[in-house]
């Protein structure tokens, strides 16, 4: 493989300012647990949706903002329902910011837009708070109540609002604090009626909200000498007995009591501003971050008289910026702190099980590489905000065939948007003549041709049809063939436009003016979820390679496919409306073959271009719901691809006729239509799409056969390249940190190995068992990094041995989870699957001292191989020789990696 | 006779250097030897037997007149009369010395193994014939063979913290010999007694029962237990093996119970429990409460001995056990172990058997534990904890605490006594206070070295500090303010080279050593350069001063930018002036060797790269008004660049004049210049004359150049005691012959250049009068007068070089010519023999012989006394005198009470009524005639020089402390001395 390492991207990133778990720990909730996520909000106005699920930390959605800073971010869920048959239904998550506005901003989840604003007559909100859900009472018969929002300003002003009615709405305002320093710098409810602010001087005013009443007010006292007299209350957090936690300019830790409103202990955590504070759910455990990078922890102990007294057990230096934000999710199976700042990354740190488990940096990069390929013109496009570059990559020579050196890059294109809003997505044609690029508002198509005299291309917008252009897209994908752009809005809907020549002018390109909706299958969403219209958000489209499948995922894991019906026909209309067939009457059944029954959709027409028309999959019912979304949806490329269309091309042999004014065949394409998925939880499945099955490498290959040196890579894959040749299958997949290839021409595992075949069996497809395999290697994590060796761990002891009488030691175990294993039924299952693991690792090794690879016996060819040279890598992209399209050369990517030493000093 | 001719010569060449004053005092001192000889020869028989006579090569005629070869008595003379009485005395009264006592122990440790060790004397004896030599042929031997080594002053204090006294009076701290008591008030020492010679003290613990009862424990197995108050001792038990701590738990009914840390088969560790009945003194075993096979290194007790917590390599042990009703103490403890990833270097345990509302039986355990790492983790209720984890009682998890500040180990670590805070110290010189509520810290920087060991008084209200430089501090908590401070003489590691330290020629008793900032501290972060000038008082054991020599980097961060730690120059010679005004030092300094890789190949030899080293002769002024040095000249580069430039400084001993010798063979010579500017002459503020040192003279030897590139590595220089020759000698290693040059330091004439005296490597010169003294692989005594080489005797190999890498030292007593040398073997066993040589005459006569084990540091003579200073690789300090020399006066007495009462009178008449006749008697160098035998009164008046002029009834009376304080007779014979000689 040729590697062009290009480092020239200049893809801003920008720090982050806010963290927010959805929830802060699962007690309290009596139905079912909602799916956490966690939001991050960086200075660029982006909210960054991930998902921490199991210590999986996959970010599912970025949510584009228009470069203001967003300064704080709260989670709200709205009051369960129950259904007519009694289930809980858990009430809809939403997401809420504040960014350095006079004004609340609520997210839609689903579309990525702002979907209100609230704003009021007061200063630009500073910070804000959620109140604590409601909970029912055991006596009580009283409703349950939305989530209010509490809101403190700059002028001291502290304004409630209210969420009722999946609304959000001004209710009044709590108390107005004058003076000069007034600014209300935090805000946290200590239960839901009461109110806790820190305000610049150096105050912390407690609030009832039902009154408005000002309860008492705490001085943080003298401050350190040599600091400035008054300080900043930078946080606030209570902790779940009520107790309050102030973190201040002069890096103190105060511990105040909840009932009477005292300070109980001040500790000196850092030697600057103590930025923000996190509590455990156990109220046992607090961290702080500071200005300089620094994370303390602090722990509450009983001494001799019984007295709780915190002690500030250990520091560690996270960030090599400041700590700007924390938020904390501590729960049974997970307990972890994220934090972040300006130095782009977020780092996990475990919580419960500090200092025994490793810390972990997320990417700071996009989950979905913002970068594509022309491979046949050696174009790489790369798009942030509203611009998106195109670079020409030379083919490498060798030294003496070129005469004049050339410059290995060259920018020939730098297109900016004149949207209201950021490019959500772009897409380059394979030969480069077509790019596409998607707002949440606007779709815009663009033709590049080569200038004679210059290098720059010529840049040509397409006009777009209106509901296409218009209704903007997550997604945007072209066809490998160049002649199908689809679409998937923010609504979850895809669609599909047909681009052909200008037939005035040869030269040009066209959109075909109509653009035509595929139906997605209707599926009934899990009545838990609690993010139902985000979830059927449309992430992932892919076209077959002869462009004759199109199949698109959502967050859920559902896979929605279409098919391509006929053969393109020069000589047919363009552009052919049929009507349905139920309303035009007409008893046509080939025609009604193919639409598909269960659509209950109004718009009913059949839209045929050049003959061919896009309906669905009669197998799409069989493909299952994966069990996660989908990171990587590629279709294995088949070097026989135009086979079945040659003959046909050309003759379409099929006319209108007045029975049947818009005929088109409904041949349905042929061969085997291989989708090859990788989920978010790394489970591997090959489907045949056409077949609505596993394909047999999947069969044979299921994801326990993947080597354990990738299957151990926490980073999530980012996307895949395929080199396939006549002798070799190979997939090259990549992460932030990764990249990695799998031999997918033959079988991972060897074929015969039994083991392998039973586990198979024993695996449904699509179920979230094949998933255990890797969630029992973690369950004794909590969700951060892995286990810490133990000779590097500070602090915690290693081994507790206990002397016998008789002289004999008994170990003590010291693993605080022991009484998570135990509820694990098939520990025998796990204990085999690692036996094959080894089992196979051995055949397919032979020897560890090439850990990273492995070579099959038969073939002699590497079965896998993993690097982690290349970080971070903000995507990879193939290329292709343009001399010369025979097969054998060697796969070509641009690599693009963006160090954060670049990314930091472009940003400052 | 053969012998009084060769006197004859003795004095003739006396009288040539009759400017040297010595010359008659060194006869007089013989005479008094001589009837010492008297009452020693009788005990001296038994030995003398098995000890033949010994010579050199050319064995006089006459030889037989002369005693033999003899061993020092087994008892000191005055030993009979004193010890009863000192014995009986010393049963009460801190302020008591135990010194007789001590004495005698001390002196027949000594006395045991030399007698071991006359079989294989490093003197190649001949048979001898006249081994029963009648008592009267002593008369004959001119000089006094009865030496004695006094007992051992300073010493290193051994890595224990240092125990307050209940009272907080007084910090008792032990030395690897004695265990030595000083006040808390005065810093002074008050008492010291020690407890076996064959082993080293490992450590020491008070007992919980009696506060006057202190246990020590030695490194052979001797368990003994003291009353410290009077320094009596109550009882030794020998416990067979090596006891590494002995530690009171528990007391009851007079009865206490004593653990003992002791090696036990393989590499592991026991604890012992031993039973002492307070009122019998009866030892008593137990139990083993712990045997593991871990090194343990050292165990804390709380609780009355509940709760045993112990440390090995890296983890700590936590034992518990219960006491029984009636307050008696179990010995079965349940253990339970935590491992810690590092290696422990401290911990401290404390403890609350809490009167909570929880009625819990489980005491609260904190542990706090400092780690190599520079981290402390601290433990809360650790025990409370571990036990829950065995209950599978998972709420509670194990979860330490992080103080980490210290850059390196974390060598001490205490609570504080209210248990709220916690105090830690470093090699980062900053004694750390850990407010552990507020997580505030208080700093008490600069220290003069690292800390080493951290104690805190019973009442909390002064922490004793041993640093690295072999010093105890105690500050009080309030203000952090030392009140005490305890310095021991602190010379660094020196086991292949000599220590740089040297005597001041005219006062008492007073030692100048260059000394390192750590000589104490393990582990190489801190360099051990000598940096420092330490002024030691010998006989109040006392640090008189201390300054800077070159920069040093003691507090500083001395770590570089890439990591290494910065080098400190290195003082490699030190001497001061005849008339003890003008020190002289030479340091070296070298970079490291990374960074000088940019400058050099790799194919440079490592002789280019040390010319980067740079070397300075400083010369510094005494500052009468605090008694510091003043740097007054500094001389870079002296000699060629190069390492090891100067190999040997030497000064005149009767003018101003150094001289230094190079590894580029030639000699220069320094002499102070009057300061002038623009033709005035540059005076201080007290309008006294000001001087800089200049290079008068430069003497090349290009005979022992010519045609070398490569660098002397060895040379010795020195001055005869008239200063009339120099004599040098330099060796090259690819050379065999070696020369030595005897030059005229006037003209810089090289007035003879004798081959065959010294061999290769380090060689020695001393002169004794006309005879040149060489000490390399052999001993040779060269006649400068006749050119001749009078006597040789060869070494035993295994203690010389090639063979042994322990410097060799050579000394020679101005006073009465003895002389003393020294060699040692480096292998281990290391041991060291002492010889004292009387070579008037030319031949060879040991006088003397000690051999102990061990290496010792340096071998220096007295300036005012006859006798020699041995300062031994513990910082022990002891004297070798002749004991008549001692005190002179104790001849007198002696004489006085038994053989001439008449003379007394005499005596006193010339105490109390002619002090002036002494001045004409003083000088006239007579000889005396011994057949006249010990006239007592010539003694003392020719006892009168300008060296002892000084000595008056202040310096006698002046005593540092009691411990210094001789016995009420010895001090009247010193008074009575002192007087007599008016």
């Amino acid at each position: 493989m040729d590697v062009h390492r290009s480092r020239f991207v200049p893809y801003p990133a920008s720090a982050i300012s806010a963290l927010a778990f959805s929830r802060s720990s699962d007690s309290g909730y009596t139905g079912p647990l909602p799916a956490l996520k966690l939001a991050i909000g960086r200075a660029n106005g982006n909210i960054e949706i991930w998902d921490p699920q199991k210590g999986l930390w996959v970010q599912e959605a970025i949510l584009l903002g228009n470069n203001i800073s967003i300064d704080a971010l709260a989670w709200t869920q709205d009051p369960d329902e129950k259904d007519a048959e009694g289930h809980v239904l858990p009430g809809q998550q939403r997401l809420f910011s504040i960014a350095s506005s006079a004004a609340i901003t609520e997210w839609n989840l689903a579309t990525g837009q702002p979907k209100r604003r609230s704003t009021g007559n007061f200063s630009e909100v500073w910070c804000f708070a959620a109140q604590p859900r409601w909970k029912p009472q055991k006596n009580s018969e009283e409703e349950a109540r939305a989530q209010e929002l509490i809101a403190g300003c700059g002028d001291g002003t502290i304004v409630l609002l209210s969420t009722t009615d999946d609304d959000l709405q001004f209710k009044r305002f709590l108390a107005r604090v004058s003076g000069k320093k007034a600014r209300c710098m935090c805000i946290t409810y200590q239960n839901r009626d009461r109110v806790v602010a820190g305000f610049a001087d150096s105050m912390i005013r407690i609030y009832d909200t039902r009154n408005g009443s000002l309860l008492r007010t705490m001085s943080l006292g003298v401050s350190i000498p040599g600091a400035p007299k008054s300080a900043l209350v930078w946080q606030v957090k209570c902790l779940p007995n009520g107790d309050i936690v102030s973190g201040d300019s002069n890096g103190e830790v105060k511990f105040w009591d909840g009932r009477t409103y005292s300070l109980v202990q001040r500790i000196s955590g850092h030697e600057s501003d103590c930025l923000d504070l996190i509590v455990s759910s156990d109220g046992r455990t607090v961290m702080s971050g500071s200005i300089d990078g620094r994370m303390a922890i602090y722990r509450q102990s009983t001494g001799d008289q019984g007295r709780k007294s915190w002690a500030r057990s250990s520091h560690r230096r996270v960030h090599s910026g400041e700590v700007k934000a924390m938020a904390a999710f501590d729960s049974k199976g997970m307990s972890v702190v994220v934090s972040g700042g300006s130095d782009l990354t977020p780092m996990v740190q475990p919580l419960r099980e500090y200092g025994k488990e490793n810390l972990r940096a997320l990417p700071a990069l996009p989950q979905q590489p913002p970068v594509a390929s022309a491979p046949k013109a050696r174009l790489v496009a790369s798009w942030w905000e509203k611009s998106i570059y195109v670079w020409r990559i030379t083919k490498q020579s060798t030294v003496d065939s070129v005469p004049e050196p050339q410059r290995p890059r060259k920018l020939v294109a730098r297109i900016g948007l004149d949207t209201k809003d950021n490019i959500q997505s772009a897409s380059l044609a394979f030969d480069g003549r077509l790019l596409a690029a998607a707002t949440t508002t606007e779709v815009k198509v663009f033709q590049l041709r080569k200038r004679m005299e210059l290098d720059a291309l010529a840049v040509r917008k397409l006009a777009v049809p209106g509901d296409f252009a218009t209704l903007g897209a997550h997604v945007i994908e072209f066809s490998p063939d160049g002649e199908w752009l689809a679409g998937a809005t923010p609504e979850g809907e895809v669609h599909v436009v047909r681009i052909t020549h200008d037939t005035e002018n040869p030269k040009h390109l066209q959109v075909l003016s109509k653009a035509v909706e595929l139906e997605r299958q209707h599926r009934s969403v899990q009545p838990s979820s609690a993010f139902k219209a985000y979830e059927r958000t449309v992430n992932r489209l892919t076209f077959a390679p002869d462009s004759s499948v199109l199949v698109a995922a959502d967050r859920a894991g559902y896979l929605d496919s279409w098919i391509l019906e006929g053969h393109e026909d020069p000589t047919a209309p363009a552009i052919d409306i049929a009507k349905h067939e139920s309303k035009v009457g007409s008893s046509d059944a080939g025609s009604d073959s193919g639409s598909s029954s269960d659509s209950s959709d109004e718009d009913d027409s059949n839209i045929i271009f050049f003959g061919q028309h896009w309906t669905d999959n009669p197998a799409a019912h069989l493909l299952p719901k994966l069990d996660s979304q989908a990171l990587v949806m590629t279709f294995r490329p088949s070097r026989l691809r135009q086979n079945g269309q040659s003959m046909v091309n050309g003759n379409p042999g099929i006319h209108s006729t007045r029975n049947n004014p818009h005929a088109h065949s409904h041949e349905l394409p042929r061969g085997e239509h291989r989708l090859w998925v990788l989920t978010a939880k790394h489970e591997m499945f090959e489907f045949d799409v056409l077949a609505g099955r596993l394909s047999d490498w999947s069969r044979r290959n299921p994801t326990a056969t993947l080597p354990d040196d990738i299957s151990k890579i926490r980073d999530r894959v980012m996307g895949a390249v395929w080199d396939v040749e006549a002798q070799r299958q190979r997939l090259w997949l990549y992460g932030s940190s990764f990249v990695c290839m799998l031999n997918v021409g033959v079988d991972l595992a060897d074929s015969g190995h039994p083991q392998a075949l039973t586990k198979r069996r024993r695996k449904p497809k699509g179920d979230s068992e094949g998933y255990e395999s890797d969630r029992k290697r973690r369950k004794l994590e909590s969700g951060a990094g892995g286990k810490v060796a133990s000779a590097l761990r500070n602090g915690a002891p290693e081994i507790v041995k206990r002397h016998e009488e008789d002289g004999a030691l008994t170990d003590v175990k010291l693993n605080g989870q022991e009484k998570l294993t135990q509820d694990s039924d098939n520990d025998d299952d796990e204990d085999d699957e690692r036996m094959d693991l080894q089992l196979t690792r051995i055949r397919n090794g032979g020897n560890d001292s090439d850990a990273l690879s492995a070579v099959a016996k038969s073939t002699g060819e590497r079965q896998w191989w993993c690097t982690f040279k290349y970080r971070p890598i903000l995507g990879m992209v193939p290329l292709e020789d343009d001399s010369d399209a025979t097969d054998g050369g060697p796969l070509e990517v641009v690599l693009i990696e963006r160090p954060v030493w670049d990314v930091q000093n472009q940003s400052s | 006779m053969a012998q009084l001719a060769k006197r004859d010569a003795g004095v003739a060449f006396d009288g040539a250097a009759s400017d040297s004053p010595h010359a008659s005092k060194r006869q007089r001192k013989r005479n008094s030897r001589k009837s010492a000889d008297e009452s020693a020869s009788t005990s001296a028989h038994a030995t003398s037997e098995e000890t033949p006579l010994k010579n050199g090569t050319a064995r006089p005629p006459d030889v037989q007149e002369l005693g033999p070869y003899e061993v020092t008595p087994r008892v000191p003379r005055h030993e009979p009369e004193k010890s009863p009485k000192s014995q009986a005395k010393s049963t009460r009264a801190v302020e008591t010395p135990s010194k007789e006592k001590g004495q005698t122990i001390d002196m027949t440790m000594w006395e045991d193994i030399s007698t071991d060790n006359t079989k294989a004397l490093a003197v190649k004896t001949k048979p001898s014939k006249v081994s029963e030599t009648p008592s009267k042929s002593k008369k004959a031997q001119p000089v006094s063979s009865d030496w004695s080594l006094s007992r051992g002053h300073g010493g290193t204090f051994i890595e224990q913290d240092p125990i307050f006294t209940s009272d907080n009076q007084f910090l008792i701290i032990p030395t690897h010999s004695d265990v030595k008591i000083f006040s808390t008030k005065t810093s002074l020492l008050v008492r010291s007694f020690q407890v076996d010679n064959k082993s080293d003290i490992t450590n020491c613990a008070l007992s919980t029962a009696d506060p006057s009862r202190l246990y020590v424990s030695n490194s052979r197995g001797l368990l003994s237990m003291w009353d410290w108050v009077s320094g009596v001792i109550l009882r030794k038990q020998e416990l067979g093996r090596g006891v590494q701590q002995v530690l009171p738990i528990h007391s009851q009914d007079k009865k206490e119970i004593v653990l003992v840390l002791q090696q036990s088969e393989g590499k592991g560790t026991s604890a012992v429990a031993f039973a002492v009945d307070t009122a019998t003194n009866q030892f008593n075993q137990l139990q083993v409460v712990l045997q593991r096979n871990l090194r343990l290194s050292s165990i804390q007790a709380h609780a009355q001995g509940s709760i045993l917590v112990a440390s090995a390599r890296d983890r700590i042990l936590v034992g518990q056990s219960q006491l029984t009703a009636d307050g008696g103490l179990d010995l079965t403890y349940t253990w339970r172990e935590i491992s810690f990833p590092g290696s422990i270097i401290s911990f401290d345990a404390q403890i609350n058997i809490g009167k909570s509302k929880t009625s819990r039986k489980v005491p609260f355990l904190d542990v706090a534990v400092g780690l190599q790492n520079g981290a402390i983790i601290h433990y809360e209720d650790v025990l409370f904890k571990l036990i829950g984890r065995e209950k599978k009682n998972l709420n509670q998890d194990i979860v330490g605490r992080k103080l980490h500040w210290h850059r390196t180990s974390v060598n001490t670590l205490k609570w504080s006594r209210d248990r709220n805070y916690l105090i830690s110290g470093g090699d980062e010189t900053v004694l750390v206070i850990w407010q552990l509520d507020t997580n505030q810290k208080q700093f008490l920087p600069h220290l003069s070295t690292s800390i080493l060991g951290l104690t805190v008084s019973a009442s909390g209200s002064s922490y004793a500090l041993r640093l690295g430089d072999n010093s105890i501090m105690v500050l009080s908590t309030a203000d952090l303010l030392p009140s005490t401070n305890i310095n021991g003489l602190a010379l660094g590691d020196t086991q292949h080279h000599r220590a740089p330290v040297a005597l001041h020629p005219t006062a008492e008793n007073r030692l100048f050593a260059a000394i390192p900032a750590n000589p104490v501290t393990k582990g190489s972060l801190r360099g051990k350069s000598s940096t420092l000038l330490q002024s030691y008082d010998l006989e109040s054991d006392l640090q008189i001063g201390r300054q800077a020599l070159t920069r040093n980097m003691t507090t500083a961060l001395n770590v570089a930018p890439s990591g290494q730690s910065v080098q400190e120059p290195n003082v490699t010679q030190i001497a001061v002036s005849h008339d003890g005004k003008w020190l002289a030092t030479v340091d070296e300094w070298q970079p490291n060797d990374q960074d000088l890789d940019a400058r050099y190949i790799e194919a440079d030899a490592s002789r280019d790269r040390g010319s980067a080293t740079e070397t300075s002769l400083r010369l510094w002024t005494v500052n009468d008004n605090d008694n510091t040095w003043e740097l007054v000249t500094r001389v870079d580069e002296p000699h060629k660049p190069g390492p090891h430039s100067i190999l040997g400084l030497a000064v005149s001993p009767t003018r101003l004049e150094m001289a230094t010798i190079g590894s580029d063979a030639n000699i220069r010579l320094w002499s102070p210049k009057a300061r002038h500017r623009n033709g005035v002459a540059v005076r201080n503020s007290s309008n006294e004359q000001l001087y800089t040192w200049t290079c008068s003279r430069t003497i090349p030897c290009e005979q022992d150049a010519s045609g070398r590139t490569e660098a002397a590595t060895w040379a010795a220089l020195v001055y005869s005691d008239d200063g009339s020759v120099l004599a040098g000698s330099w060796s090259w290693q690819s050379d065999s012959t070696r020369f030595v040059h005897l030059i005229d330091p006037r003209t810089g004439q090289i007035s003879l250049s004798q081959p065959d005296l010294l061999h290769q490597g380090d060689g020695k010169m001393e002169f004794s009068g006309r005879y040149l003294v060489c000490l390399s692989q052999m001993l040779t005594v060269y006649d400068t007068l006749t050119s001749q080489v009078t006597s040789t005797i060869s070494l035993d190999p295994a203690l010389v070089s090639p063979q042994s890498q322990a410097p060799s030292f050579l000394a020679v007593n101005k006073l009465d010519g003895t002389v003393a040398v020294s060699i040692s073997r480096s292998q281990k066993p290391r041991s060291t023999k002492v010889l004292v040589l009387n070579i008037s005459g030319g031949e060879i006569k040991p006088l003397h012989e000690i051999s102990f084990p061990g290496t010792i540091r340096s071998l220096l003579a007295s300036t005012t006394a006859p006798g020699f200073l041995i300062v031994d690789d513990r910082n022990v300090l002891r004297s070798l005198k002749p004991s008549g020399s001692q005190v002179i006066t104790s001849v007198i007495s002696r004489s006085l009470t038994t053989h001439e009462p008449e003379q007394v009178t005499k005596g006193l008449d010339n105490i109390f009524g002619r002090a002036g006749v002494n001045t004409v008697a003083g000088t006239d160098g007579v000889v005396e005639d011994e057949n006249v035998g010990g006239d007592v009164m010539k003694q003392s008046l020719t006892n009168e020089d300008a060296t002892t002029s000084s000595r008056d009834l202040n310096s006698v009376l002046r005593i540092v402390s009691s411990t210094q304080a001789p016995s009420p007779a010895e001090l009247f014979q010193r008074v009575v001395g002192v007087l007599a000689k008016r």
